[in-house]
């Protein structure tokens, strides 16, 4: 068999692989489309494989690469069924991505087609839009959510995911454009990460906090420091998507970037070829949480005792106290630029910014969560007429963190990790009752129209 | 319920509300014993491989012993004739130290065939999702939602609150079905002398 041979071969394989996989159900949207796009796909490819030269090596190889990618992506279809990933959160997560990953392609709707599914590793938390569409001119892009397996339930923690709605919004060409002329432009305006050559220059600074001389130290090669183009631009793609996930999942979001890059790098200080330091990103968050003015939230809250638990929240993730000079990288005036043009964006594609809840809302949720009760809009009034209220699954997550904080200042390590297990799980199980609480409600608003 | 000693959460409707019960909704997880699993249920085995909680044989024998699906609202689950399910209500169900619940179909699925009969006691002081052992006892496939109204819930007082100590389980807190142990508490009459 030659190589021509094996990929006509693949191609079946790929097929019947595919066939396959609709032995299960799916959560995130039907199979069909999926189904449908790849019977596109692969019959494109083999109109393509078949009039190939088996000498052609260069054609051919081309080509493998596409058939590798298909089977890799019904693969990843196959893990994508129902059960393996927290999918009442998948669905609110999808309604507030989708809007921003439209794009106008020719002879489709431009909606991408959603799978999700797990991975393995503590740091796989992805949302992945295909980013080349040129060569099986496809019409749909494939749109594919990661979850840790590990973090199945942690769904406090899936507040990341706004972060990474930035990552994905960046894909679509029409959006990058914006993003980087409005959102971008401010931030790169001016300070230490103006250039190249700045941002060298402040790595090196000799006034840099301890932690940075020591990691100078560690790696004495020139190069750790000499920061180049692609790796500035990379920086700046990571503050762009924090600004995301803070404009999306609000305080949440604080919450579950500190717990999960502080996992990753305790001393925050680290840097990389893709990711700026953490304080700098905190310090930029800090920023845009005093610019949303987030930090008076806790004034506008009557009830005393309420009002100290937001105060420990907000201290633990958005300090009162200003960013040290060095990771200060962005001046006041530049990071409201871009979260003001950022949520424009958004407000213009229809994806929901997040707004901090009233006190009856949050408390109410608070509560429920202190009575070991899933935080919803339930009506626990008993009365015989209930009104369960919508609310938004962002609310419920930001009150998940504020009893966790609370736990986190009481119980001892195990009890601690028992408990924040434990406010994960009721919180999904909130997520899945609000659900059906806006459906029956939908239903409810359709019969009066 | 409106002191917060008993809980439903959530009553979506006032149709759920009868004069001495509350309807129950269908969850999402369904659990279905494995075909090619456990080709039995022996407490006797259970009582000798499962010596050790957490090693293989214990594990194994729990997991491999369900299939678990979990159905989103708006897709529809086939309990064929014959065939046991186990499902969480969609409502989360805390009672006060003086008040047992009682758990029976809606006797409009009854009449198609559909069994909850078996554990149906709740404790006081329970907490959790409340697990519903769905068996079809009719010919035909029953359609199954997430959200249905399947199941309702009435209440007994006692006539003196549980005692603490005799409050709370296995399956407390539980947030979907898990398997229950046929032999705990009865190893002594499961050995060989």
């Amino acid at each position: 068999m030659n190589a021509k041979q094996f990929l006509l071969q693949e191609c079946d394989n790929v097929l019947a692989t595919l066939q396959d996989v609709l032995r299960h159900d799916y959560a995130a949207g039907s199979s069909e489309e999926f189904y449908n796009e790849f019977c596109e796909r692969l019959k494109f490819l083999e109109s393509l494989i078949l009039p190939v030269d088996p000498s052609d090596a260069s054609a051919l190889g081309m080509f493998a690469n596409e058939v590798s990618l298909l089977s890799t992506l019904v693969h990843r279809m196959e893990r994508s069924h129902a059960g393996e990933f927290p999918w009442p959160f998948t669905e609110y997560l999808r309604n507030l991505a989708e809007p921003l990953c439209k794009e106008s392609l020719p002879d489709n709707e431009g909606e991408p087609i959603i799978r999700v599914y797990a991975e393995g590793g503590l740091f796989s938390y992805q949302i992945n839009l295909e980013s080349d569409l040129s060569v099986l001119n496809v019409g749909r892009r494939i749109f594919t959510i990661v979850f840790p397996r590990t973090l199945r339930h942690h769904v406090l923690l899936h507040a990341i995911f706004g972060h990474e709605i930035g990552h994905a919004a960046w894909t679509i060409p029409e959006n990058k454009s914006e993003l980087r002329s409005k959102v971008l432009e401010p931030l790169r305006s001016k300070g230490h990460l103006n250039s190249t050559s700045q941002a060298t220059h402040w790595l090196r600074d000799p006034q840099a906090p301890a932690a940075i001389v020591e990691l100078r130290k560690q790696y004495s090669d020139d190069s750790y420091t000499e920061i180049d183009r692609n790796q500035l631009d990379s920086w700046f793609q990571e503050f762009l998507c924090d600004l995301f996930g803070l404009v999306t999942f609000g305080g949440s979001f604080l919450a579950a970037h500190q717990t999960l890059l502080l996992a990753l790098d305790p001393s925050g200080h680290r840097w990389g070829p893709y990711h700026p330091p953490y304080i700098c990103r905190k310090a930029m968050l800090w920023r845009a949480c005093k610019h949303l003015k987030w930090d008076q939230f806790p004034a506008s809250i009557r009830d005393d005792k309420f009002r100290a638990g937001i105060t420990t929240f907000i201290n633990n993730y958005s300090p009162s106290t200003e960013p040290g000079p060095w990771e200060d990288v962005f001046t006041q005036e530049q990071v409201a630029a871009a979260v003001d043009a950022l949520i424009a964006i958004l407000t213009k594609a229809g994806t929901s910014c997040y707004a901090m809840p009233d006190e009856e809302t949050l408390s109410h949720l608070v509560r429920m969560l202190e009575e070991r009760i899933p935080p919803c809009g339930s009506d626990l009034s008993g009365s015989e007429t209930p009104v369960n209220r919508s609310v938004d699954f962002r609310h419920i997550l930001l009150a998940g963190w504020l009893v966790a904080d609370k736990v986190n200042a009481t119980a001892d390590s195990a009890e601690q990790r028992k408990q924040f297990l434990q406010l994960n799980k009721l919180c999904e199980m909130g997520l899945l009752q609000q659900r059906a609480i806006d459906l029956y409600n939908s239903g409810e608003d359709r019969e009066a129209a | 319920m409106a002191e917060r000693k008993l809980v439903v959460s959530p009553v979506i409707c006032g149709l759920q509300l009868g004069p001495s019960s509350i309807d129950l909704r269908l969850g999402n997880v369904f659990l279905l014993v494995r075909a090619r699993g456990l080709s039995d249920v022996d407490p006797g085995r259970l009582a000798s491989d499962g010596a050790t909680a957490g090693d293989h044989a214990s594990e194994q024998a729990k997991r491999q012993k369900h299939e678990r699906y979990e159905v989103p609202f708006g897709q529809k689950f086939l309990l064929h004739p014959g065939m046991l399910a186990l499902v969480p209500t969609l409502e989360w169900i805390k009672l006060p130290a003086d008040l047992q619940g009682i758990v029976t179909a809606r006797s409009s699925w009854a009449r198609e065939g559909l069994s909850i009969a078996t554990a149906s006691l709740i404790h006081p002081g329970y907490t959790g999702v409340i697990t519903l052992e769905l068996a079809n006892l009719g010919q035909i496939p029953l359609g199954l939602y997430p959200g249905l109204r399947i199941a309702q819930i009435a209440f007994h007082t006692l006539t003196e609150p549980a005692r603490e100590k005799d409050m709370g389980s296995r399956f407390d807190m539980a947030f979907e079905p898990v398997e229950g142990n046929v032999a705990k508490g009865d190893e002594r009459f499961l050995r060989k002398k």
